[in-house]
């Protein structure tokens, strides 16, 4: 049986992990048909809209939580990760530890901001091009972090409070309220990571992405990868995946996991 | 996006909400301000949350002298990239369609004011809710005359535990 696909933290992925994931992703924005970035982007805002975010009220005004932000972005992840193994099969997505303390200046990773790689070449983690001539988006993908007002990245005693959290709809609530001011932090009041609609076409989303499906998958093992979540929610299709919310409870079965942690020196 | 083209913020204070003097209410281990029916067609905003302060505007200290309790962040659909109806909301959902819900279906906003609140009205008491929203984000389909702080009502959740 093949060994899990390991995702690590960016700001510590090895010279070969970084340039195998910058060679995949610079391949799907490449292609411009339904293997491709600008596709798979597409699925989340514009065109597709197909992404769950937040919690709706029903005509009773009780909570109709439909709480499928966790499962629809882990399957949406997931397709996304072949893709780029179809490219590079040793290639991952990895996660961007965005915890800033309070006293620190909140900042992006480099491997994201970097104008170019280490072979010289430009670095596609930087930017993205939006081709959706139809939705009147031609563009490059573009970031202004930092100069939203009162915006900054959540701190590590915010992501403390999650382990408090035992209630699923609880913790993916607040984790979805972090999820919410990084994407603000990050798109600045004129870059993209900041609405729904676009915000999939910045590279720096399957990161940051890829760290709440991490917090996820650390609560999982905290309380348990089955706990809390509704039953009438485990049957629910998360279009256009064709997954359950039950396919996607346990990673392992997706066949990647998380590094505890990773290091590296420079000799 | 140039700056002319970002709303200035918007504010909103509510009729008097009650927190009830009664010893067990009071005993509180948790307090949540719940906000239904928000809007997030448009402009990602966030939503800065004073009690008793109607006057509190974005240059407002958000610290507890000021009775700053929380905020929340909307995360917006950043405008209509579609055609005419395209992000027009359904009132009703007919029998036998099963497709899933429109995504602009106004939302629930859920602010901890937990430690504020027991400061603030440690006998209970009436209180008015201040909300100071300041745009966020927005892309080229976002109108800056667009009245983005939209909401239909406030409701306090205390629990014991």
């Amino acid at each position: 049986m093949a060994s899990p696909t390991v995702r690590e933290n960016v700001a510590t992925l090895s010279v070969q992990k970084l340039a195998e994931l910058r060679k995949a992703i610079a391949g799907m924005q490449a292609i411009s048909d339904n293997r491709g970035f600008n596709y798979w982007a597409g699925v989340h805002g514009v065109p597709q809209w197909k992404c769950w975010h937040h919690n709706v009220l029903g005509n009773s005004n009780q909570h109709l939580t439909y709480p499928l932000f966790l499962p629809w972005h882990r399957a949406y992840l997931y397709h996304f990760e072949q893709y780029l193994k179809d490219i590079v099969p040793t290639s991952a997505l990895h996660w961007w530890n965005w915890e800033t303390p309070p006293s620190s200046p909140s900042k992006l990773p480099t491997a994201y901001s970097a104008a170019t790689g280490a072979n010289g070449q430009p670095n596609p983690l930087l930017k993205s091009h939006i081709n959706y001539p139809a939705s009147h988006l031609q563009r490059d993908t573009k970031r202004d972090s930092g100069s939203s007002p009162g915006m900054s990245l959540p701190t590590p005693a915010d992501v403390q409070n999650l382990w408090t959290l035992s209630s699923f709809i609880a913790f993916s609530g607040q984790l979805e309220n972090l999820h919410d001011d990084v994407h603000g932090w990050t798109g600045g009041l004129h870059g993209d990571m900041g609405t729904i609609a676009v915000a999939a076409f910045d590279p720096i989303f399957w990161a940051h992405h890829a760290m709440i499906d991490r917090l996820w998958f650390i609560w999982q093992e905290k309380f348990g990868q089955g706990t809390g979540i509704p039953t009438h929610m485990l049957d629910s299709v998360l279009d256009p995946f064709n997954m359950k919310v039950s396919d996607v409870l346990h990673v392992e079965a997706l066949g990647y996991t998380y590094a505890d942690s990773s290091s590296q020196v420079l000799i | 996006m140039p700056d002319a083209t970002i709303p200035k913020p918007q504010y909103y204070t509510s009729p008097a909400l009650t927190l009830s003097a009664d010893p067990q209410v009071l005993n509180f281990t948790q307090a949540l301000l719940e906000f239904h029916g928000v809007d997030h067609r448009t402009w990602s905003y966030r939503a800065a949350i004073f009690l008793n302060n109607p006057k509190a505007t974005e240059k407002t200290a958000p610290n507890l002298k000021s009775h700053y309790v929380g905020y929340f962040q909307v995360f917006a659909h950043g405008g209509c990239f579609g055609d005419m109806g395209h992000c027009e909301v359904q009132a009703a959902v007919r029998p036998y369609d099963s497709r899933r819900p429109h995504p602009l279906l106004p939302i629930v906003k859920t602010v901890d004011i937990s430690a504020g609140l027991k400061k603030l009205l440690p006998k209970g008491g009436d209180f008015t809710v201040r909300v100071v929203a300041q745009v966020t984000n927005g892309t080229e389909m976002c109108d800056p005359h667009d009245e983005f702080l939209k909401f239909n009502r406030i409701r306090l959740i205390t629990r014991s535990e």
